[in-house]
């Protein structure tokens, strides 16, 4: 090579003739330098011939994230659900469902085969395993097997770990956005109107429904025509008993209540073990507001519909009440 | 056709050709008049593209107002124009005094962070406050603002998808976004002092293809980076293409005032960027993420500043719906795709990937779009201004 960077017709002459060319000594360097990976990497090289996928440098970063993705897919929905990497984790709640808490579900026929509806529910039980349970008793016993699609207060969605894995269960963040939005593409929703007031509920107020937020449900209900479908849960009010709430613990952590139960935080991470009461599951019939769309913005009528569906409730949950016995067996 | 015939007649003779002089027949109509654009900042990545786009409608005339002339597009008028000077409106205002555009496109920013943080304030904030001042003393009826839809900012309760009228809330820490929404103020300023003029804010989601070398990019393409662990927000890439067809699709329509969101079909989570990308994700808790970023950045090695780790903890997904009844934008390709055509086509060969299996399935999500999209009555809805 010249100066210029052509090659020159006549290469000037070296002023050291390497001993290799003279044939006095064999060298280990190979004549072609496109050889020289295969002397220094031996048989890796030659591995690295026969598979030309594995040729770039991020391919071991490729093995790694395929192996931390590997239940995941690339069809996700627009909130991020992944149906497929939802499937694996029907078996534990089946196993909550049918061994651990024993739900009877009643009157699923009252959910629609298809189109928007908005499930109320009342909340309670501490950490919020009543909602996988009206999901899961959805997807197992309706006709259809439809998903109801539950919107998770904040302070989960928030949370590390929890908030990537919520989305692949097809939760969304509770906000009227996002349950209009929901509910436009007709999918059935629920919602838990108590919110943090009726999870962190104490256990003497067990079963008494806490004030329903300020009737954003309602108002979803109201503003795309859909019916709310009243579920009363029954069981999971027992599985964490709330006798205290320890704000001054929680507090400074940031969180909106610190239970103190029979097991927590005495039994430290086996007080997150709920107990194994029996469940009752009651869906109601639907309830199809005659007011049009405007009247989401008079809130004296959202209350009063809104109370309406909360004496609904709490009726479903009395008469199951009065019905039931032992709070672990249910006889 | 007899508007194409009126506009050629329109064009002027050329001069010292030597060959013989064409006189085209007189049309009776007037011919259209030919829209006159400028665009700040004509010469950069983005506004090259807006300007290539404008060259071959035949009813726009372009004018760039930049510190270079853009590239290689000889044929397009350029005008001197430095932003960070203090006086620029003074500037400005006598340029577009000769020039008398009937519309501004404002797209000369900076779209990622920059050390010199002066230099970028000035530009990105300032920068407006000069143009929407000049643009308001010489009466330009028009003008549009490119921002991004950063502006939301990354926020644990945002709703999954942002409507423009979602209040900005970015971290007051992130001088890089809160450039952008001081430059939209000054765009509600100018709107408010002129109610003639019509202003309209383009917030982009950011941009993605393989020319793309933002700090996105750049942080999509790296062998590792900080992942804050336990989090995985989902995010939005958009092709430069479809962020021009927004921007030419705005100037057709003058009625269309106000605020829109530019956002492609579809969100990809972060950790599917990092697959595709074959970039390593190293979890660290997220108090820690944040000083490594900051400290990356501090030492010239990272790509944005640690309050900008937000957007890589929670979403900041806006929705496209306005732009699509109002504007007619629809883009053509979906974040999968973006994301997916990027790494291949940067990152494309010897991998584990299988970037045809992953095309299959973009392809199988895109049918899903268009069926949903086909499925809504927006009909009804056309042509109407909010």
């Amino acid at each position: 090579m010249s100066a210029r960077g052509h090659p020159s017709p006549h290469p000037a002459p070296a002023l050291f003739e390497p001993a290799r060319d003279a044939g006095l000594t064999p060298s280990i360097l190979p004549k072609n330098p496109e050889d020289l990976t295969h002397v220094i990497l031996g048989e890796a090289a030659r591995f690295l011939d026969a598979h030309p996928e594995l040729k770039s440098p991020r391919a071991l970063v490729d093995a790694w994230n395929l192996f931390r993705n590997r239940s995941r897919t690339f069809l996700l929905d627009d909130f991020g659900y992944d149906e497929v990497a939802a499937r694996p984790w029907a078996e534990l709640f089946d196993f909550l469902y049918t061994v651990w808490w024993r739900v009877t579900l009643n009157g699923v026929e009252n959910v629609p085969n298809a189109g928007r509806a908005l499930l109320v529910a009342n909340h309670s039980g501490v950490l919020p395993w009543d909602g996988a349970m009206v999901k899961r008793g959805i997807a197992r016993e309706h006709a259809a097997h439809r998903t109801a699609r539950m919107l998770v207060l904040d302070m989960f969605t928030t949370l590390p770990f929890l908030q990537p894995w919520l989305r692949h269960m097809g939760e969304v963040r509770a906000c009227p956005e996002n349950g209009a939005r929901l509910l436009e593409r007709d999918e059935l929703v629920g919602v838990f109107p108590e919110g943090v007031k009726g999870v962190g509920k104490l256990f003497r107020d067990r079963y008494r429904l806490a004030r329903f937020g300020r009737g954003g449900f309602v108002r979803l209900a109201l503003q795309t025509g859909a019916p709310i479908i009243p579920v009363a849960v029954v069981g999971a009010e027992e599985i964490h008993p709330n006798l205290a709430r320890m704000d001054f613990i929680g507090k400074p952590l940031g969180l909106p209540y610190f239970p103190l139960t029979p097991t927590f935080p005495l039994l430290g991470p086996l007080g997150f073990l709920p107990l194994p009461t029996k469940w009752w599951i009651d869906i109601g019939k639907p309830i199809l507001f005659d007011h049009g769309p405007e009247v989401a913005d008079r809130p004296m009528i959202v209350n009063e519909l809104a109370d309406r569906v909360r004496s609904t409730l709490q009726t479903m949950i009395d008469s199951r009440l009065a019905r039931r016995g032992s709070v672990f067996t249910g006889d | 056709m007899a508007g194409k015939a009126g506009v050629k007649a329109a064009r002027p003779r050329r001069n010292g050709s030597g060959g013989r002089v064409v006189h085209f027949p007189r049309v009776e109509e007037t011919p259209a008049k030919r829209l006159k654009v400028v665009v700040t900042g004509g010469s950069g990545f983005f506004g090259e593209r807006l300007v290539r786009a404008l060259l071959a409608r035949p009813d726009r005339e372009v004018v760039v107002f930049d510190l270079v002339p853009p590239g290689d597009l000889l044929e397009v008028r350029h005008r001197f124009l430095d932003l960070n000077l203090p006086f620029a409106d003074g500037t400005l205002f006598k340029l577009l005094k000769e020039e008398k555009p009937d519309a501004i496109v404002h797209l000369a920013q900076l779209r990622s962070p920059s050390h010199h943080a002066t230099y970028a304030h000035e530009l990105n904030a300032i920068g407006a406050l000069h143009v929407f001042a000049a643009a308001g003393e010489a009466r330009i009826p028009r003008i549009l603002l490119g921002s991004m839809s950063l502006v939301y900012g990354a926020r644990g309760d945002n709703p999954n998808f942002l409507t423009e009228e979602h209040p900005l809330r970015p971290d007051p820490q992130d001088r890089f976004v809160g450039d952008f929404v001081e430059a939209e103020s000054h765009a509600r300023t100018h709107a408010r002092r002129h109610p003639e003029t019509r202003v309209q804010i383009l917030r982009f989601v950011p941009l993605l293809s393989p020319e793309v070398r933002d700090y996105r990019a750049r942080l999509f393409a790296a062998p590792f980076s900080w992942q804050l662990l336990g989090y995985d927000p989902l995010v939005q890439a958009l092709h430069p293409d479809d962020a021009v067809d927004a921007l030419v699709r705005a100037l057709d329509r003058p009625e269309a005032q106000g605020v829109f969101n530019i956002a492609p079909e579809g969100v990809v989570p972060l950790s599917t960027v990092r697959l595709l990308f074959g970039s390593l994700g190293v979890p660290v808790p997220h108090p820690l993420g944040y000083a490594l970023y900051e400290a990356a950045w501090l030492a010239g090695l990272g790509v944005m500043p640690g309050v900008h780790a937000h957007y890589l903890r929670y979403s900041c997904v806006v929705d496209d719906e306005k732009a699509r009844r109002v504007l007619g934008f629809s883009a053509k390709h979906t974040t999968l795709e973006v994301v997916l055509e990027t790494a291949r086509a940067r990152f494309g060969s010897g991998r584990l990937v299988d970037f045809d299996a992953v095309a299959d399935v973009a392809r199988a999500a895109r049918h899903a779009y268009e069926q949903r999209v086909r499925a809504r009555p927006r009909a009804a809805a056309q042509g109407v201004a909010s």
